[in-house]
């Protein structure tokens, strides 16, 4: 009675401090951190409610509609654009909640032989994941995929412990919902078709279950690109084919071509390494002691392949099937997608990575728990994740890449100096922070095993990942926040003296799209753009012209509009009588 | 009594918590009121000064005026400081460097475009002062709102711990008295054994 007891209590600090860490951030956001993906998601929603935001939405490229669906009925209950902003974080921390209890679930069915209490720390420390605290406080669809990968697994294990017509429903729904959220877990898809696939040849009695999957995957797939069809048309019309295709498929063609090329073969795998670097670092070696697992796993199939008995493979070897494959598939779609860019970020980019994380965060710990060469495996490790560094440094040289965005690989940016960055000493230090990093959790968990009773030391860890998770969010999210918050200045103005009738231009002069925050703002009342060119029409120009703060035709608009506001972005144009 | 003592260990808990917002905000608001007075107000230098980064003259500088600028003067110090305010930076100045500021007409009678032109620049100094306020403002309920969160996901982490040490400690005793009274048992069925022998002799 008194571990029951126990286990609630783990349960409940879990969650409160989920809850927590979301009141300590939800005052210090109140708009987009990252330009424009967060506005590609919103712009769609919008439409759906019914309102314009096509100019504004046709200066960025095709975002995927599947996270738009979570944002429609909070963009309808609530007007103001600051607390539409934060319903949807909010919406995201719960989110992470269903989260820690599907983790804590999984937990239990693929390692029944830990008791209740460790898989509740086992699923904090996977839940604690710093990119998920990081990407739950924006409105990116990296939020929903955490969640939504970790209700496959949990559904996956479901429908091969039991196969059900419903189970294989939801789990053919997940899927495609997953791919409409973001068009790059596509890799997640194809790794379930070919889970199912194999699971289908080894458990042939089970032809409804397999029928209903197939049925249903292939009904939410058309659904899927008809609706894709539909967003392109109604909201992102207006935008440069070229831009618009930035985002999808067809513009991936010549990369493919490139790869298939000896040198672009080499390339290639050496900017996988790099991401397989990124992905143990960033969880402090706990994925390469997963991958391990899977690896051993899926080869008791593949020895055992020619018998296909069912008695012979159980769940746990299925889902390492799947999750080899989901990794397989998401680091290639990544280097794909991020091959031939000029950044160092594109290179490692952690960002199409992360939602994967967690669950193999609880398969690691798991399995670090029962190792008996628990040091040797770390040091293991540690040096090889080092010898991954000179692929890495030789395709920066090679490439001539240059310039880093520390928010698209969060799980290493701990030490990264933007002023001053010189990549040897950037993936150096992320490489010494990580292997330290490593043996200290690899000691906390020795030290858990060897004190009785003592998982509560596991505790550390999710300490770790907290700072870790609110460093990062001090670093980018509530820095991008603070001057969000005096550019509120633009919308409230316009808001003041709003009317059926009311104007509102925005000049676009090339700047990166920071007018989707006012848009944002804004909501009933559409931007028009108006591009920068020689002689602006003063027809054109609206009731109120935002353009930005380092405009070279600040004396051209001071001698058309009476007033002005400048903020740390933009600066407002308007007439005095708009005031009346 | 478990019970009893369950029901205190959760009271005392929350009660601890309770107190430590309390006396978090009681500090937060009393040591803000013992060093600065707020003020918001526009004064004009009258001497070339620049600001220091704490109340003190060897203090290094960080905004600089001259005599005869407008300064943003945010609070007042016990010991003749002014805090003053300027593009996010914060400085203190000795209140004897400024003076208020006042609207002075040259000409007696004279409605001049001048005049006017002052009226609009200071209106919207007003509302550009009035935004700063406002900025600062949030970002001081901001600051005390982040503490007090802070402070409860450190007691949740602490209460994870002092848990499982608890639990720990108790188990460690329950072990004890097991083996304690497995020992007693063993003595018990030796006894039993004895009589039994009487019994069949």
């Amino acid at each position: 009675m008194r571990k029951i007891k126990k286990e609630y209590c783990y349960s409940v600090f879990v969650i409160l401090i989920i809850i927590s860490v979301f009141q300590y951030s939800i005052f210090k956001i109140c708009g987009f951190t990252m330009y424009p993906d967060e506005f590609g998601y919103w712009a769609s929603a919008a439409k759906a409610v019914g309102y314009d935001w096509s100019e504004v939405a046709a200066m960025g490229s095709y975002y995927s509609f599947g996270y738009s669906l979570l944002l429609i009925p909070i963009l309808k209950l609530f007007t103001g654009g600051v607390r539409a902003y934060r319903a949807a974080i909010t919406v995201n921390m719960i989110l992470m909640c269903g989260g820690f209890l599907l983790l804590k679930f999984i937990t239990g069915k693929l390692f029944p032989e830990a008791n209740r209490i460790k898989r509740i720390f086992i699923s904090g420390i996977a839940v604690f994941y710093p990119a998920w605290i990081f990407y739950m406080q924006m409105t990116l669809a990296e939020a929903l995929l955490f969640f939504l990968y970790t209700a496959i697994v949990y559904l996956f294990i479901c429908f091969i412990q039991r196969p059900r017509i419903m189970t294989a429903v939801l789990l053919a729904v997940c899927f495609a919902y997953m791919y409409s959220v973001h068009m790059r877990s596509v890799g997640i898809v194809i790794a379930g078709l070919f889970t199912l696939l194999f699971w289908g040849l080894f458990n042939t009695k089970q032809k409804k279950a397999m029928l209903a999957v197939i049925g249903a995957l292939g009904l939410a797939g058309l659904t899927v690109v008809i609706m894709k069809r539909n967003v392109y048309t109604s909201v992102f019309s207006g935008a440069d084919a070229e831009k618009l295709a930035v985002n999808d498929y067809i513009s991936q063609v010549w990369k493919i071509k490139e790869i298939l090329t000896p040198y672009g073969f080499l390339t290639f795998i050496k900017e996988i390494i790099a991401k397989v670097f990124y992905l143990g670092m960033a969880s402090y070696g706990i994925v390469y002691w997963a991958l391990g697992w899977c690896i051993r796993e899926t080869s008791h199939l593949i020895k055992n392949f020619g018998d296909k008995k069912e008695s012979i493979v159980d769940v746990k070897t299925w889902i390492a099937v799947f999750l080899s494959l989901s990794f397989i598939g998401e680091v290639l779609i990544c280097s794909i997608y991020m091959h031939g860019s000029a950044k160092i970020d594109c290179l490692v980019y952690g960002r199409y990575l992360e939602f994967i994380v967690p669950v193999f965060m609880i398969i690691g710990i798991s399995v670090m728990l029962q190792s008996r060469k628990l040091f040797l495996e770390t040091l293991t490790m540690g040096m090889i994740s080092g010898l991954m560094l000179f692929p890495i440094y030789s395709v920066i040289e090679k490439e001539k890449m240059e310039g880093i965005r520390g928010y698209f690989v969060v799980g290493i940016s701990y030490l990264l100096k933007e002023d001053n960055f010189d990549f040897y000493s950037f993936f150096r230090n992320a490489w010494f922070l990580g292997f330290f990093l490593m043996l200290l959790i690899a000691g906390v968990i020795w030290a858990s095993i060897k004190i009785r009773n003592a998982e509560w030391l596991l505790g550390i860890i999710i300490v770790i990942e907290i700072v870790s998770g609110l460093l990062v969010s001090v670093r980018y999210t509530y820095k991008v926040n603070e001057v969000s918050f005096v550019d509120l200045r633009v919308a409230e103005k316009i808001l003041e003296n709003r009317s059926a009738e009311t104007k509102v231009v925005y000049l676009d002069e090339g700047a990166p799209e920071f007018i989707d925050f006012q848009q944002m703002q804004l909501p009933d009342i559409p931007i028009h753009v108006i591009k920068d060119e020689a002689e602006v029409q003063i027809e054109a120009l609206g009731d109120y012209l935002i353009v930005c703060r380092d405009t070279k035709r600040k004396e051209e608009f001071e001698r058309i509009y009476d007033k002005c506001i400048t903020t740390n972005t933009f600066i407002l144009y308007y007439y005095s009588d708009s005031q009346q | 009594m478990k019970k009893v003592g369950k029901i205190f260990f959760l009271s005392f808990m929350f009660g601890l918590f309770l107190t430590f917002n309390t006396i978090l905000v009681k500090a937060d608001t009393g040591a803000e009121e013992n060093a600065v007075t707020e003020l918001n107000q526009i004064m004009t230098m009258s001497v070339d000064y620049d600001a220091k980064e704490r109340p003190e003259e060897t203090a290094g500088s960080v905004i600089s005026y001259k005599a005869g600028s407008s300064v943003w003067v945010i609070g007042e110090t016990q010991d003749g400081w002014y805090e003053v305010s300027y593009q996010n930076l914060k400085g203190y100045i000795p209140v004897d460097c400024v003076t208020e500021l006042q609207v002075e007409v040259e000409e007696k009678g004279a409605v001049g475009l001048e005049e006017a032109g002052l009226d609009e620049e200071m209106e919207a100094l007003e509302i550009e002062n009035e935004v700063v306020i406002e900025e600062i403002e949030r970002q001081r309920g901001e600051q005390r709102r982040s503490y007090i969160w802070i402070v409860v996901i450190a007691i949740l982490v602490v209460g994870i711990f002092a848990t499982g040490m608890i639990a720990t400690i108790k188990s460690g005793k329950d072990k004890k008295k097991s083996k304690d009274n497995k020992k007693i048992g063993a003595n018990d069925v030796e006894i039993f054994d004895l009589d039994s022998e009487e019994e069949q002799k």
